[in-house]
């Protein structure tokens, strides 16, 4: 019977969800399974039914008068005629998957040793003597490249994938199935650490600021604290999104509009929700608005693009310079609130 | 072994399906059976060639498709029932086969 579903399936992965084309698949399916039923009844194998099932199931142009899409099913036949494309097969699926996983965890670790990297010289300044004041920059210099050097490592992970976007790739129903299988395994995971990557950053500041308050070495500890937090937060979010970045990358292959795209939709169709999901659902329209978002002008697009970063630069400098990492982080949430004006007064 | 000629055949689905409606109210598979059965096994109607034309003939107001329960199984099927304008439509049917029939006839010869 499941060969069956998927042959049926597969006929219609390609055509839009339209309730015209929902019925006759459901209607089919369920001649289909009559037949199915009645032969595995009189006593046919599985493979013999299933085989003349499909044999006298017929053809889908025949079809696209009573659904409506005779335009779409002859594009469809053009189009495979004229550029077949090719079709993932579900271990490439997986091998993108394994790859995107590595370059995850290369290129988040990368950027964590670049944002930790200044606790070298906190400490070593603390010390205080010659040789540590010329080790200072050095130390934080060396954990930077170190770090741009996984991220650079993580980046030529993705070389040998690039024909996926080159060459018109599409999903097979079986990979898209697979895939948002995988997907749905994935999601409590990566909701749980999109949370602590931003319950981490959010909360960098509070070491900083207890240290401060009660011991000699506030300064130390509390700036060492503060990236370190920041570290972990920024790691755990740049892992979990890249991670994601895999399952969303390989189901955008398939056309939209189709059964294939809408496959989670149609297939389950469930209406209740873990509250992890609603988060991560949440956490992901963040995400999508950001990349919409469009500027009044080239020079709005800059500062924006520039903001996150200058704010930071600002922050390490006067850190650094006045060393007064209890009152520095001010600028943080000073930052948050010009954020939003910015974003208000420079987006369309 | 000769084959049936589905561009012939086509354009007598409808008046084959008809026919067992005017019966009574059935659905998809039950109807392919039918059809496989009365012609001995010389006529398989193939499930999308019957789908496009229950979509076909709903459109046009020959049949009428309801939901009902299988009196056996207690599945939910879609049933379809014949409507006054299809009783209208498969005489006329009949009558353009008479006619096809008759003239179709003359070209052709006995047993060889």
């Amino acid at each position: 019977m499941d060969a069956i579903k998927n042959y049926l399936d597969n006929m219609f992965a390609n055509l839009p969800g339209t309730p015209s084309v929902l019925r006759a698949k459901s209607e089919l399916g369920q001649m289909m399974e009559d037949k199915y039923t009645e032969l595995i009844a009189e006593g046919k194998s599985e493979n013999e039914a299933v085989g003349s099932v499909i044999s006298e199931f017929g053809n889908l142009s025949e079809l696209a008068e009573a659904l409506g899409l005779e335009e779409e099913i002859k594009e469809q036949k053009a189009e495979e005629n004229s550029n077949p494309g090719r079709i993932l097969s579900t271990e490439e699926a997986a091998g993108y998957i394994r790859m995107r996983t590595k370059k995850a965890l290369y290129t988040a670790l990368g950027i964590a040793l670049c944002v930790l990297s200044p606790i070298c010289p906190i400490f070593l300044t603390e010390v205080g003597n010659n040789i540590s004041d010329i080790f200072a920059p050095i130390g934080m210099f060396a954990i930077v490249m170190v770090g741009v050097g996984f991220i650079i490592y993580g980046s030529s992970l993705k070389r040998p994938w690039k024909y996926i976007h080159k060459e018109k790739c599409t999903l097979s129903m079986d990979t898209t199935k697979y895939v948002s299988d995988e997907q749905e395994r994935f999601y409590g995971s990566y909701v749980a650490e999109m949370i602590a990557g931003i319950i981490c950053c959010a909360s960098s500041w509070m070491p900083a600021a207890v240290f401060d308050e009660f011991t000699a070495y506030g300064n130390v500890l509390g700036g060492s604290f503060f990236f370190l937090m920041v570290g972990i937060g920024v790691f755990l979010l740049i892992h979990s999104h890249i991670r994601r970045g895999a399952y969303r990358n390989l189901l955008k292959l398939n056309k939209a509009g189709t059964m294939k795209a809408s496959y989670k939709a149609a297939e389950q169709g469930k209406e209740s929700e873990t509250m992890g999901e609603t988060i991560g659902k949440e956490i992901e329209k963040s995400l999508d608005k950001k990349e919409e978002v469009k500027y009044i002008s080239p020079v709005a697009e800059f500062i924006m693009d520039v903001y996150w970063p200058t704010v930071i630069c600002l922050y390490l400098c006067s850190s650094f310079i006045t060393f007064k990492w209890g009152l520095t982080w001010i600028i943080w949430p000073a930052a948050g609130i010009l954020h939003r004006v910015f974003s208000r007064n420079l987006t369309e | 072994m000769v084959e049936i000629s589905s561009d012939v055949i086509r354009g007598y689905n409808d008046t084959m399906i008809l026919f067992l409606l005017l019966r009574e109210p059935s659905y998809g598979y039950e109807l392919s059976k039918q059809i496989k059965t009365l012609s001995d096994g010389k006529y398989i109607i193939k499930e999308t060639t019957l789908y496009s034309a229950f979509s076909r003939m709903e459109k046009n107001g020959y049949i009428e498709s309801f939901e009902s329960e299988a009196s056996d199984t207690g599945k939910k099927r879609t049933y379809y029932r014949i409507t006054d304008a299809g009783v209208r439509y498969y005489h006329e049917k009949c009558e353009e086969w008479q006619l096809t029939k008759e003239v179709v006839e003359r070209f052709v010869l006995g047993e060889a």
